[in-house]
Order: structure tokens, then sequence, then C-alpha cells
């Protein structure tokens, strides 16, 4: 066969060699970006602003799936400054776009007819990209509808872009890849779910009929009878995003508003229904008015009683003087180990303690008002907590699966909150009771 | 896209009533059936004559061997895709680069129709290179389909290179087109996504290329290949 060899299949090998070489480098690039800034000597020279643009660049040739993951192991470890975050946070608009023929050929695939054979009218030009596929607007009988498309064979990309971010996942918390593994599966199970419109299209429609009662709440409803696993079908939601909205000069009784409203949706889910909304980016929240509408219901955490029955007593200040309850309570969430020496135990649980009274503050008062600084502080506090040698390099993967999508949700919120500068009220009575009752039941 | 549907009903067993398809395409159907049914295409001519009660001279009035045949097949396809996609409004109304991004999901769409066929059809050739030489009557038809459309251009500045620069993009087009169908016969994914997927990535970053050079579309499309082809 080698002598056969012709100009034009050395050409396409040739090609197909520098496609590869293109990967490669790509990848070196993120290892390269992220060791540096990890390995620096000088940490906090590796935390400026000039190189979250850098990794930020680099990390967003991968597709939206591994930034989410850089950016939410990064959050959950409370390691970067605002200019990271911030950065990190753009990566929802970062989704590859599709072309129109490949939107027709979805929506056809999925649902058996063209677009324009269902709709009116269908905008072959996205409104906005989704972060495995895009949204477009579409209208029949004068009612606007938003259809989000799936980008074909994301699952599996999402599972080869994890396979790449893996290894710098490990490097940067010095753990190894078995030890990893469980935060591995809860975030690639969570992106997975996110590919499934028919669960999407369920769960949005359980959860707003649930919220539904809420002040201002407002939620598109979801068509299944034009939705597939790959097309999903909801009204259009009219409204600007936080930034534009804040844009506009809101007046701060406006903004208050607004702000409870979340501020409430959010303690239903996770007190009431035990299940929320665990992608608070800014581009999933609509604002017109005071009413707040909420989109994109593909990720959802669910929480699991037993570990609502051990994370969430941390935040009352009952909890937080009882110094043996509260060790019981970090076992139950893989905070501490048994066998770990007293002086671990001991550093880790101050260093956990001293976060979570900083971060429980809003629900210790009747009202809180949100400020740049309070936020400050907690990446400060996070900062330092991090010089901590057992944080820094631990010997055993610490810490809950569970709680890293309700960290990342509630740094989120309170990210927006700040933006809003919210004085609301938040000291929410009623879940706290309960869960005291339940904690005395238990420990009597 | 009539003809085809026809085809369709002719290898689907229901060619009883479709008597009023043309003898080229009944003898095509019957060869899909045929391929179909034995897991195997015809030996001689005289075997599936004989099969599908024809005479040799009906076959050989049409085509010259089963090879001319097996290469009408995959124009047909694409022919037909196309006659099919003109009468869509959105294509119509679209950009002729994206025109051909159509056709291309249109054809793999269609060739799902028949994939047991193809997969057989396609057995043989088992490198993209084998593919690209095999299959010259499909080549014209789709050379023919693409010179008529108005695509991105590469201006080098001198005019006399131009011609022959864009001379060899439809060239690539045509190879990138079987590069495709090299991996469609090896695509596992549910319902053939991947492939879509490829001709996404792939015909995109062709275009983008005429015009201007794309790195960033490189390394997504590398990315995809080294992950889930295996280069």
């Amino acid at each position: 066969m080698k002598t056969q060899d012709s100009i034009a299949s050395s050409k396409l090998g040739r090609a197909v060699k520098l496609v590869g070489a293109g990967a490669k480098i790509g990848g070196n690039y993120l290892k390269y970006y992220a060791k540096k800034s990890i390995t620096g000597e000088d940490s906090k020279e590796g935390l400026h602003e000039q190189n979250a643009t850098d990794i930020y660049d680099s990390l967003s040739e991968l597709k939206g799936s591994a930034l989410k993951v850089a950016q939410m192991l990064s959050m959950d470890k409370n390691l970067l400054p605002r200019a990271y975050t911030q950065k990190f946070a753009l990566s929802q608009y970062s989704a590859p776009p599709m072309s129109p023929p490949l939107v027709m050929k979805v929506f056809k695939t999925a649902t058996g007819k063209y677009p324009n054979e269902v709709f009116d009218h269908f905008d072959t030009k996205s409104l906005a990209a989704a972060s495995i596929g895009q949204v477009h607007l579409a209208e029949k009988d004068g009612k606007k509808y938003a259809v989000k498309i799936q980008y074909p064979g994301i699952a599996d990309s999402i599972k080869s872009d994890l396979k790449m971010v893996k290894p710098v996942a490990n490097a940067m918390f010095g753990l190894s890849e078995k030890e990893m593994k469980k935060y591995f599966e809860e975030v690639e199970d969570k992106l997975i779910e996110e590919t499934n419109y028919h669960l999407e299209l369920r769960r949005g429609t359980e959860i707003s009929q649930a919220s539904a009662h809420i002040n201002n709440i407002v939620f598109p409803t979801y068509y299944p009878e034009f939705s597939s696993e790959k097309v999903l079908v909801m009204d259009y939601l009219d409204g600007n995003h936080l930034k534009e909205f804040l844009d506009e000069n809101p007046s701060p009784e406006t903004k208050n508003n607004i702000a409870q409203t979340l501020w409430d949706f959010y303690e239903y889910q996770l007190h009431e229904l035990k299940a929320i909304h665990a992608d608070p980016h800014p581009g999933n929240f609509l604002f017109k008015g005071e009413k707040v509408g909420v989109i994109d219901f593909g990720c959802i955490k669910e929480v699991p009683e037993d570990f609502y029955q051990s994370y969430f007593p941390l935040l009352l200040q009952e909890v937080q003087s009882d110094a043996e309850l509260i060790q019981q309570l970090l076992m139950n969430i893989e905070i501490i180990f048994p066998d770990d020496s007293p002086a671990v135990k001991e550093e880790l649980t101050n260093a956990f303690l001293r976060m979570t009274r900083l971060l429980s503050r809003p629900f210790c008062t009747e009202e809180f008002e949100f400020t740049y600084e309070f936020i400050d502080e907690i990446y400060a506090t996070g900062e330092e907590i991090y010089k901590i040698q057992e944080v820094k390099k631990p010997t055993k993967p610490r810490g809950s699966k569970h709680a890293l999508y309700i960290n990342r949700t509630y740094f989120g919120i309170y990210s927006m909150m700040a933006d809003l500068g919210a004085n609301i009220k938040t000291g929410n009575r009623d879940w706290q009771a309960r869960l005291w009752d339940s904690i005395s039941a238990q420990t009597l | 896209m009539q003809i085809k549907v026809r085809i369709l009903d002719l290898v689907n067993n229901s060619y009883h009533s479709c008597v009023f398809l043309s003898m080229r395409d009944q003898i095509i159907a019957h060869y899909i059936r045929f391929s179909n049914k034995n897991g195997k295409a015809p030996v001689s001519v005289f075997q599936f004559c004989e099969d599908c009660g024809l005479s040799e001279r009906q076959f050989f009035d049409e085509f010259s061997d089963f090879e001319h045949l097996q290469e009408e097949i995959l124009g047909d396809f694409w022919k037909n895709t196309v006659a099919k996609l003109q009468e869509q409004e959105f294509y119509q109304n679209t950009n002729d680069a994206e025109k051909f991004l159509a056709v291309a999901y249109g054809f793999f769409e269609n060739l799902k129709d028949q994939r047991s066929f193809f997969l057989n059809f396609f057995g043989n050739w088992s490198s993209p290179k084998d593919l690209f030489h095999g299959f010259k009557n499909f080549r014209e038809v789709v050379m023919k389909y693409i010179d008529q459309l108005d695509l991105p251009s590469t201006d080098l500045g001198v005019a006399q290179l131009n011609k022959p620069i864009n001379k060899l993009n439809s060239n690539a087009l045509y190879l990138n087109l079987v590069f495709v169908l090299h991996y469609w016969v090896k695509d596992r994914s549910k319902g053939f996504e991947k492939t879509d997927a490829l001709i996404e990535k792939l015909f995109t970053l062709s275009f983008d290329m005429m015009e201007t050079n794309s790195l960033k579309k490189v390394i997504d499309l590398g990315k995809f290949l080294v992950a889930d082809f295996k280069l």
C-alpha cells in the first residue's frame, strides 16, 4: 500500500497532523498557564488580573464545560479573587456558534419538521449562546418563543473536555486522580444532566410551579409538544441581564425588591424544595421593572436529606457555640475525619468555623446589607485559610461532593446581591427553627 | 427527492406499485435491495438480473457494469438532497456557503436511510484516500454543484494565483466531504451526531480558511479529532 501513496493522501495526512498539533498546543497552553498560576512562589503575584485574562483566554479555547469545571473548583476553594471570578463568569458566552444549517438540521432531526414549518418566523441568528447550545427567537400567532438548540455530540465532548482538565485540577489541589474522583463524578453527572432537555423541561416545570407564589417571580412556560432531547421550546421572556439592568440606574427600592425576590426564591428552593437552580450566573436571570425572570433549569442540585441535616445547622448561631456538635457535623460532611490528628482537627475546625461565621452573617440577622466589602472579606478570609497546609495540600479529599454546587450557588447569589447593593430581609426563622428542633431531638 | 422516495418505496418491497419509475431507477432500487437482502453485492450481472426479473439487455442499456451503477447511486443521493432543499425557503434565502453546509447535512441524513447498504458498499474502501479516488462520478456531481456556488474566495493579492488557489479550495471541500464519509462509516454515536459535529467543524473551518486563517477553529477541530477519532 505504501508505494501507492499519492499526493492527495499525504496532503490529507499532513493536514490531520497539523490539526493534531494544534490540539496539543492548546493542551500545553492550558497546562502551562494553570501551573504557572499555582506553582509560582509568590502566590499573590500569580493572582492578578493579567494572569486571569491569560488563563481565561487559553481556557476558552476549550468549550464551556472545561471552563465551568475550572471555575467551579476554584470558586469552591475560595482561592480566586474577584478579578478571576468576573473573568470566569464570562464563560457562559463562549460556546462555539452553530451555523444556521446545523440549527435547521438539529431541529428537523429532533422534531421531524423544519423550524419554519412549526413557527411563523424563526430567527436563524442566535439570540444568545447557552453553555451547550444556543437560543433562537421564534414567533407563532404573535407570541414569542425561545428555542434552545443543543450542539450535536456535546455529551461526548464534555467527557473528553473533562479528561483534559483532570490533570490540571489534580495538580491544583495536590490530590491524586482517585481522591478527586468523587468531585469529578459530581461535576460530570451535572454536566451530562444538562444535555438532557427532557429532564430540564420536567424540572423547570416542577420548580416553577412550586415557586409560583413568590412575589414578582416569572418563569417561562415550557412546551413539551415542540421539545425533545435536543430542542427545548419555552416562552420568550423579555428583560435585561443584571449588568444592563443596573446601567439604567434603577432606584434602590427597585433593586432591593428584586434582590428580595431572588433571595426568597433561593431560600424556598433550598429549604422547602431541597432542590436548587444551581447555575446562578447573571445570564440566567432577566430583569424588567420589578419582575425577575428565571431561565435555564439545566443545572439543578438536589440536596440529599442527610447532607442537609449536617451542613445547614452549621449556619445556626446556636450550633456555632457547641464544639462537640460541630465536630460531629464536620465529620458528617467529610471536612474532618476520625483518624485526623487532634491538631489537624482543631486547625480545620477553626478555619471552617471562621469561614462559616462569615458566610452565615446574613442568616443571623433580620436584615442584611450585601456590600462589596463583605464579598472582599469572604475572598480575603478564603485566601488566608488557603495558606493552612492541610487546606493547600490536603492529605485526603476533604468536603462533601454535595457542597460543590451549593457553595457555587451561594457565591453566585452573594455576588449578585452585592451588585444590586441589596439591603433585604434575610433572617428566615422558619427553617432555622425547624433545623434546630431536629438537631436538638437527635442530640437529646 | 420525489425520485429518492420512490426508489426507497421500491427498496422497501413495494416496487410493484412503482412501475412509473424509470428503468434506471428501478435497477438501482433492485440493486440496493439485493445487497441488503443478501448482505453483499451481487456477484454477476446475470445473477442479479435473474433475481429481479430483468433481461441483461435492460441492465446494460443503463449501466456498463456494477461499478458504474454504484457510482451513480452516491451521485443520486447528492442530487436528490439538493433538489429537496431547493424547495425550502431557508435554503433559497441563505448564502452559498450555508447552502453547501445544508446540503452536506441533508446528504448524510439521507444516507442514514440506507446505512446498511452503504456500510456494505464502503466496506472495501478502508481509507479516505481510497474513497477519494474511488468515486469519479460522485466527485463530478459534487464539483459541479460546488462550482455553481459563490463561495468565499481567497485573495492572495496576485490575480494569477487566485484562480488556482480557489480551484484548490473547491477540491479541498470535496476532500473534506470524503473524509466525513469515511468518518460516518465508522461513527457509532447515537443518531450519528458526531458526524454532524464533524461537518460543522470541518466545513465552517474550510470556509473561514478560504477567507482568513482561523487558528481558533483549528484547535477546536483538532481537539475533537484527537479525543474522538484517535488520530
